[in-house]
């Protein structure tokens, strides 16, 4: 195991990259600008779509031909991606030779441009919107109240379906699986990617999953399901628009993934590829594609360290979403720009990978101290999901949240576990 | 004001917050409710419950929901049909409007999305003047009527009818089903006519809200742009404490702020929302009175589930108005009826704070 490291601070214009040894010290950092040429030129080919399915990385593939015609939506890989793609691997052949480049164990990416897409809404393909929570929450379907641009770009079919859970555990209602079903037919051919959220499913992920599975049969592995267990927090209504927001840039984040991990092979970099998000903290690049949100404010949030948060939600592109603001202290001279950037490679290349709870537990027989000690665990086993070492994962303080107007007893907690990301194993 | 319109929205949820005192749940569903609610419906008729046939049954609504299982499982469409059904089962005509009954983040909004669901207007008043946590502390209770019977339904089709001979037994009643609505339910209480409403329900309590709102959002939440409501700055500091605690089933807290130039501290006890507000050891301003915390740096007025350690705040004292200040009036929702035992401190007026 030779602890060597890469970060990489890339926007469309820029990468900034640094190696670092098993102690963190920077052995070498190189910085490559966006060349003249056309990105296409130099772009390393159209990447094999199926290179992640649902989180897992399967290897090339071709893609399945009954499904092709899910992928018939989508265009080749965009101008904005080569680009990125272009200079991740320049700053990468610049920064170390080859026999040094075979060492490297890890690399991490802090780039939020596949997320910039949201600015431009004209280049979004449709999404299918799934809730799962009628006969509630029918008083506000999907996308109310979003700027109509937005709305528009994003729209494809909407239903909203029977199921969900309640606070206690019980089913709002039985999973209507033969509207979920349909609802997945509308969406063959028609969309880029498919947002699912359901009432509870924080606690209670088991209708989202049985949906995800209907949808993956009906649409194949090449369209990206973004389920809103995944993304956490509070709120049907934030955690649908963070999904649905998320599934509109999906097929981005994925094929900058995909081409990313192809630029890797290409350098002769023969390592897993990890992504910063916004708090800092990275997750292995296949399962940016359940939570894609999470890239914003990444190359930030790498250069800041420990984040400080601030508030319960975030408007990204002006609706409301269940990412967490954080709050963003006086900026010190180091990390700002352009050394900045160089911050926010180091930052990347030391992330460790973490693992947040945020849920309402009510009370069992096991009282509060079963509450805890189940948020500490289920923090603890998402951090170790995300590639952090079991060995050295540490859960930090559990911290209790106000409730109000309640008759029945329960606690709000909110617990992170983080650690060093495994040097072995993990995707490979 | 003779409708209410998108363009009123955020005026009505800023205004409610202040309301609310520190409490009243999360208004973010209900906002993208009445949101969607007036684009489906068209404006909601606002009515003075004097322009109404005195003998005319009214449909007062709260929303009895759990802030938390709220945001995950808010209203349907069919609550306020079946509501309304169940209601007009024992009444002998129809209901001509809708009542408010809490002018809060949430309930001061609900009313009107039962409104333009049923196709009603919706009384221009409410019967809290400002959020208190009890179905029973209204004006209505001062006038001696009773909150029974209480219909609930929830977003599944369950419905209850609860009646019992004081409001204390109701609320315990509706507290126990509460859970097996998965803590979410439409509630109406208390059977009246306009002609009661009229008789009393104070001025323009939706109107008024709204003023209230567009006020503090002219001020970007400065509460300077309170004066005119008789709102006072008591303390500007830093949040250096927050302690949670549940007593006998509800949740209490205290919250200490200090100022440092010169060096002072003040205690706010709330459950739900703000009750008393101690400095250096003297009350300052007590329940029924509104007590809120303003955000210093971003204007937010802030709940107390929002509050965090660290923010700089200023504490802002509003008199409640109405007949809240009687004898009968403080029983019902002075500090002693939180279980605090001070005695009832009204907020002051701006020339005994020096303007």
């Amino acid at each position: 195991m030779s602890g060597l490291r890469v970060g990489v601070a890339l926007t469309g214009h820029r990468a900034v990259a640094v190696l670092i040894d098993h102690d963190d010290a920077v052995l070498a950092h190189h910085a490559v600008e966006a060349s003249s040429l056309p990105a296409g030129d130099r772009s390393p080919g159209r990447p094999s779509r199926a290179m992640y399915q649902n989180g897992d990385k399967v290897g090339p593939d071709v893609p399945d031909p009954v499904h092709r015609e899910n992928t018939a939506h989508r265009a080749g890989p965009r101008a904005a991606t080569g680009g990125l793609i272009d200079l991740l691997g320049r700053v990468l052949t610049c920064l170390a030779d080859a026999p040094t480049r075979a060492r490297v164990e890890r690399i991490v990416v802090a780039t939020e441009d596949p997320v910039g897409l949201l600015e431009r809404p004209v280049e979004l393909a449709p999404v299918g919107i799934l809730r799962i929570a009628a006969p509630a929450t029918t008083s506000v379907p999907p996308l109310t109240g979003w700027p109509p641009r937005l709305a528009a770009a994003v729209r494809g079919p909407v239903a909203v379906v029977g199921g969900g859970h309640q606070y206690d555990g019980r089913e709002l209602a039985p999973l209507d699986l033969a509207a979920v079903a349909a609802f997945g037919r509308a969406c063959r051919g028609t969309v880029c990617a498919v947002a699912v959220a359901g009432a509870g499913a924080p606690t209670n992920p088991v209708h989202e999953e049985r949906a995800r599975s209907v949808l993956l049969e009906l649409l194949g592995p090449d369209v990206p399901i973004v389920t809103s267990h995944d993304v956490g927090g509070a709120g049907l209504l934030e955690r649908e628009n963070t999904v649905v927001l998320g599934a509109a840039v999906a097929p981005a984040v994925e094929e900058f993934a995909s081409a990313a991990t192809s630029a890797l092979v290409e350098a002769g970099v023969d390592a897993d590829l990890y992504l910063v998000t916004g708090d800092g903290t990275v997750l292995p690049a296949g399962l940016a594609i359940r939570h894609p949100l999470a890239l914003l404010g990444a190359p930030h949030g790498a250069a800041r360290g420990a984040p400080v948060e601030a508030g319960l939600f975030s408007e990204v592109a002006g609706v409301r979403t269940s990412i967490r603001p954080l709050r963003v202290a006086e900026t010190p001279e180091a990390v700002r720009p352009p050394r900045g950037e160089l911050a926010a490679a180091i930052g990347a290349a030391t992330g460790q990978a973490s693992g947040t709870v945020d849920a309402v537990f009510f009370y069992g027989e096991g009282g509060r101290d079963e509450c805890v000690a189940t948020a500490r665990r289920s923090a603890r086993e998402l951090a170790i999901r995300r590639g952090a070492d079991p060995r050295t994962v540490r859960v930090g303080e559990v911290r209790e949240g106000a409730m109000t107007y309640i008759p029945v007893r329960c606690v709000r907690l909110r617990v992170t576990a983080t650690g060093p990301v495994m040097a072995t194993g993990g995707l490979r | 004001m003779r409708y209410l319109g998108v363009e009123d929205i955020d005026d009505l949820v800023a205004g409610a917050t202040v309301l609310g005192g520190g409490g009243g749940g999360d208004w973010y569903a209900p906002r993208q409710m009445l949101l969607h609610a007036v684009q489906t419906h068209g404006p909601v008729q606002l009515v003075a419950a004097a322009d109404l046939a005195p003998d005319a049954p009214v449909l007062p609504i709260i929303s009895a929901g759990t802030p938390s299982a709220l945001v995950e499982m808010f209203h349907g469409e069919r609550e306020s049909v079946l509501l309304r059904a169940l209601v007009e089962q024992r009444l002998p005509r129809p209901c001509a409007a809708v009542l408010p009954v809490q002018p809060g983040p949430v309930n001061a909004l609900i009313p009107l999305v039962v409104a333009a669901q049923l196709g009603l207007p919706c009384i221009d008043a409410d019967i809290m003047l400002r959020c208190f946590p009890a179905i029973e502390m209204t004006v209505f209770t001062l006038a001696g009527i009773p909150a029974a019977p209480l219909f609930a339904v929830d977003a599944r089709g369950s419905s209850v009818v609860l009646d019992a001979p004081d409001d204390s037994t109701v609320s315990a009643l509706l507290r126990s089903c509460m859970p097996h609505m998965g803590l979410v339910a439409m509630v109406s209480t208390y059977r009246v006519t306009a002609g009661d409403c009229a008789r009393l329900t104070g001025g323009s309590g939706l109107t008024r809200c709204m003023r209230i709102g567009r006020a503090l959002r002219g001020c970007q939440g400065s509460p300077d742009g309170l004066a005119e409501f008789g709102a006072v700055t008591l303390f500007t500091g830093v949040v250096a404490e927050l302690l949670h605690r549940t007593t006998g089933g509800f949740p209490r807290g205290v919250l200490t702020i200090e100022a440092s130039d010169p060096a002072r501290v003040m205690r706010i006890d709330f459950q739900n929302e703000n009750l008393v507000a101690t400095e250096d050891g003297v009350v300052v301003v007590t329940v029924p009175d509104l007590i809120n915390l303003h955000d210093a740096d971003t204007g937010t007025v802030l709940q107390t589930v929002d509050v965090l350690v660290g923010q700089r705040v200023h504490v802002v004292a509003m008199p409640v108005g109405g007949s809240w200040h009687t004898s009968e009036g403080l029983a019902l929702a002075g500090p002693r009826a939180f279980g605090l035992q001070v005695d009832a401190v009204a907020a002051p007026s701006a020339n005994a704070v020096g303007g």
